[in-house]
């Protein structure tokens, strides 16, 4: 009987260089994504392989929705398209109750045909054409203006139209954080929200119904949505005040932190990112602070999307093959690139091994299957040995990653749900040849290419 | 090479250069077998004897240990 093969390593040990803070160096396989073996979900519908739990995506909207619900009364959530507008994603998202936040007259679109009644669409963005503008007044749709462009495109449209326009102002300020996002909307201290809010008072062709800020991405700290809220109920107050007009929401947008730690961040994301109570902790004090009448408070609205989808998903793969580097150190190539899994750019993305593997683990630059010097997925990552078309499992891939992709080199793949009852089903299927070349056309002049098969002369 | 201090439980001191290396069990039947002055073949043989793992992936993967030693100035 011979004994079981382990491949044969050695790696250096190095004096007064600890893993951070001493941490267990353990890198768990994930064998299975809601009980069903990863091996067997390769094997079905190919690598690589993006799969959603319906179960963490229902789970963790329930847990924001409580955080909220819990500490202010009228809480509203709209599915942020953006971050992921796979038809079956956005509609677990509705049957959970979540209106839908667009930014384009795609995702106008694809949330009408996902079923959303018009008024229950915000429609953010700097890019709204006349025809989408025209549109979203008929549908009685949440246009959050962005620039006074815009806001006179808006005025010039109720003379055409019969509705009401209903709008909402989006605002910029200083809440505190840097970078300052002040690119979309109007700016708080600076009066601008004021003049933009005024015209639209005055014009008395539309209703302003929300005021609407988002005050960055990927916001590692609750101050800055207190700071942000008070500001926004502060401007309501004036409405109030000056015209004696009601808004009947507040808006904080989105930014939420998931748990995936940012590049080049100390301490990993699972540790630092605040929950949604600290969130809403912030939120929702600032508004009951502001002085609302409490049987009159204006709806709040979050749009966040991130911090509700990454979790839900995993992106599935294999293993290409192993080699050293000039400097001997261990790469791993996998047949997912930087094209499949963007967000690879931003965070240094949890990476498993999707099988029990011995427990040596050797620093290891995991590289995508690109032929470009950009297609890295993680580098120095301590991962054990896996053979080539051994499966590894990545976390956390839920957001941006299948809106933001990108097909180059070759097709992306299939995407699955698993339902609640651990059934699976295909929600995007994979891209074929005929898939990019039926939208191509040749000229009649390049249908011949002269190049003839010399082989068959010899 | 022949210096290396190894342990039964994986640990291998350079004494000429004072570091310190961890390997596995395949590792350390490679590095006593060198020690012994064992050529390639002879190493690759007794793998195959003693383990269950085929020819193409030991060949390789004792291919990848060699230039590991060689790149840590072991050999």
């Amino acid at each position: 009987m011979k004994k079981p093969y382990v491949k044969p390593s050695i790696s250096k040990i190095v004096e007064g260089m600890p893993s951070k803070f001493g941490f267990r160096e353990v890198v768990d396989p994930i064998t299975e994504i809601d009980g069903i073996p990863v091996e067997k979900l390769i094997k079905e519908y190919g690598s690589p392989l993006f799969v959603f739990s319906e179960r963490t995506i229902r789970v963790v909207y329930r847990q924001a929705y409580m955080a909220f619900s819990t500490r202010y009364p009228k809480v509203q959530f709209a599915w942020s398209y953006k971050t992921n507008y796979l038809d079956a994603v956005c509609r677990v998202y509705h049957q959970e109750g979540a209106w839908a936040e667009v930014v384009s007259g795609f995702e106008y679109d694809k949330a009408l045909r996902n079923g959303v009644p018009g008024d229950k669409i915000i429609f953010n963005g700097p890019d709204k054409t006349r025809e989408d503008l025209a549109k979203a007044i008929k549908n009685r749709s949440l246009i959050h203006i962005d620039h006074f462009d815009e806001l006179y495109t808006i005025l010039s449209l109720t003379s055409e139209l019969e509705e009401r326009p209903q709008v909402a102002i989006r605002v910029n300020m200083d809440t505190g954080i840097y970078p300052q996002w002040d690119r979309f909307g109007f700016n708080y201290e600076n009066g601008e929200a004021w003049t933009a809010i005024t015209r639209i008072m005055m014009s008395d062709k539309m209703d302003l119904v929300g005021l609407h800020t988002h005050i960055g991405t990927y916001i590692m700290s609750p101050k800055p949505y207190g700071v942000a809220a008070h500001k926004l109920a502060q401007l309501a107050k004036q409405i109030e005040e000056k015209w004696g007009h009601r808004i009947s929401y507040i808006d904080l947008g989105g930014g939420f932190a998931s748990k995936n730690t940012l590049r080049g961040a100390y301490l990993s994301g699972k540790d630092t990112t605040p929950s949604f109570e600290q969130y809403a902790d912030a939120i929702s004090q600032a508004l009951i602070e502001s002085g609302f009448d409490s049987y009159n408070l204006p709806v709040l609205f979050l749009e966040t999307g991130r911090a509700l989808i990454d979790d839900a998903g995993y992106l599935l793969g294999t293993v290409i093959a192993n080699k050293r580097l000039a400097d001997g150190k261990r790469a791993m190539i996998i047949d997912i690139g930087v094209n499949l899994l963007f967000t690879a750019f931003w965070y240094e993305h949890e990476i498993h091994p999707a099988k029990d593997v011995p427990p040596y683990l050797e620093d290891t630059t995991v590289y995508g299957p690109l032929c470009m010097n950009i297609d890295v997925i993680r580098t120095n990552v301590k991962f054990p040995m896996l053979e080539p078309g051994d499966h590894v499992v990545i976390k956390r891939v839920g957001a941006y990653n299948t809106t933001q992709w990108l097909q180059f080199i070759n097709m992306r793949p299939n995407v699955v749900l698993i339902d609640m009852e651990g059934k699976v089903h295909v929600i995007r299927e994979r891209e074929t040849l005929e898939t990019i070349t039926s939208l191509e056309k040749v000229p009649d002049h390049l249908k011949e290419i002269g190049l003839s098969d010399t082989t068959e002369n010899n | 090479m022949k210096d290396l201090a190894i342990s039964k439980n994986g640990f291998v001191f350079n004494p000429s250069t004072g570091e310190s290396f961890r390997t596995n069990e395949v590792g350390r039947l490679i590095l006593e077998m060198l020690q012994e002055g064992k050529s390639d073949e002879e190493i690759l043989e007794r793998i195959l004897e003693e383990y269950d793992v085929s020819k193409e992936e030991a060949e390789r993967d004792l291919l990848e240990f060699l230039n590991m030693l060689k790149f840590y100035n072991l050999m």
